[in-house]
């Protein structure tokens, strides 16, 4: 029992030591979407989210990432439309606060260009999706910056009149342009 | 009939500028004030992008147009008019240019601003030209919708005065405009 307990620490404090744990700078930090309305596409962004990083570029294996967005934090620069989008039709945020993303696996594809398999949770659907994603680390200090494109009807986002792709489009890029400290 | 104008007629250039100009304007008013009063939904949406669409093609032509005008030579007015009677129709005139490019850019302005970025017809999107802002979405939403019936008075006194210049006048200067008038 002991041993075992011995071994689950060791175990545990090696992973501890391979990926180290990022923080994300908030203000330097943008997570946000492009969507299209009538044919015009327009930026909005989540103000509120929060993130647990691991990650070790010589341990992509022990390396995770999840980031929780608050839903109700979103802002693109239009009122009626924030107070619209947390509406049942759309993020039914009274049901589902949140969305995430919680990666599966992380491989490398080239020099600081990788590829999440994450799974993506919105309105209660999750999916799969693949995140190619590019990274840099200087002085302690990661930017990582990616894009992945999604169907916005796939998560149920857009009910009844909404479901339809004729004023507000189906595919919704998704982008994040992070900044996070080595701790 | 030529493409150009005369120092006596309009060519139908100029016809064309002016009568697509109307339909532009009545589409514009019918859309603008009936989309409105629409629950927000697709329908609603579809319509004020076809509003904006219009616009679009109204501050293009509206552009054209001026260059067209100041081209070509102008059809000169009646010798019968009196001075005040010349001024009123030059000033009237100068107010349709100028509303004819205030009024679409106000509306950009205000899609600008409330980051509703305007697509002409789907074929393309329009930068933005302002920067989001509540205040300017409310400022430019006023000035949008009281300068639509600024611009109806103005559309008014244009189609009343060409009135009188037919029937009380008895003179060309409402007929020279027509599609098909081919007379002097």
């Amino acid at each position: 029992m002991l041993r075992l307990f011995t071994f689950l620490t060791t175990l545990l404090m090696a992973t501890q030591v391979m990926a180290a744990d990022w923080s994300v700078r908030k203000e330097d930090s943008k997570l946000g979407f492009f969507a299209t309305q009538a044919g015009a596409e327009f930026e909005g962004a989540f103000k509120t989210f929060s993130s647990e990083i691991r990650f070790d570029v010589n341990d992509l294996a022990g390396s995770e990432v999840k980031i929780t967005i608050d839903i109700a934090s979103v802002d693109t620069q239009s009122a009626d439309r924030d107070s619209n989008i947390t509406t049942q039709d759309w993020f039914y945020v009274s049901e589902y606060p949140n969305a995430t993303f919680q990666t599966k696996t992380i491989t490398k594809v080239g020099e600081g260009r990788y590829l999440a398999i994450a799974d993506l949770t919105m309105r209660g659907v999750t999916k799969e999706v693949e995140l190619p994603f590019t990274l840099t680390i200087d002085a302690g200090v990661a930017h990582a910056q990616g894009e992945v494109t999604v169907s916005r009807t796939a998560f149920g986002i857009g009910q009844g009149q909404w479901a339809a792709n004729t004023v507000v489009g189906d595919d919704v890029r998704i982008f994040f342009d992070l900044k996070a400290d080595a701790q | 009939m030529s493409l150009r104008n005369t120092k006596t007629a309009f060519g139908r250039v100029a016809k064309f500028f002016h009568w697509s100009m109307v339909f532009g304007f009545i589409a514009l008013y019918v859309i603008g004030f009936t989309m409105t009063d629409l629950p927000i939904g697709p329908e609603m949406f579809e319509r004020i992008a076809l509003h904006k669409s219009i616009g679009i093609g109204v501050l293009a032509l509206a552009v054209v147009r001026l260059i067209w005008r100041f081209s070509n030579p102008n059809p000169a007015l009646p010798d019968t008019m009196a001075p005040s009677e010349r001024w009123g129709a030059h000033f009237s005139h100068i107010a349709l240019y100028t509303v004819m490019m205030v009024m679409p850019l106000s509306g950009w302005a205000m899609s600008s601003a409330a980051n509703y970025p305007v697509s002409v017809f789907g074929w393309f999107t329009l930068p933005n030209i302002l920067a989001p802002s509540k205040a300017a979405v409310d400022f430019l939403k006023e000035f949008h919708g009281l300068l639509a019936w600024g611009i109806l008075g103005l559309l008014a006194l244009h189609v009343l005065a060409a009135l009188k210049h037919h029937y009380i006048n008895k003179d060309n200067v409402l007929t020279r405009m027509l599609p098909f008038y081919k007379g002097n």
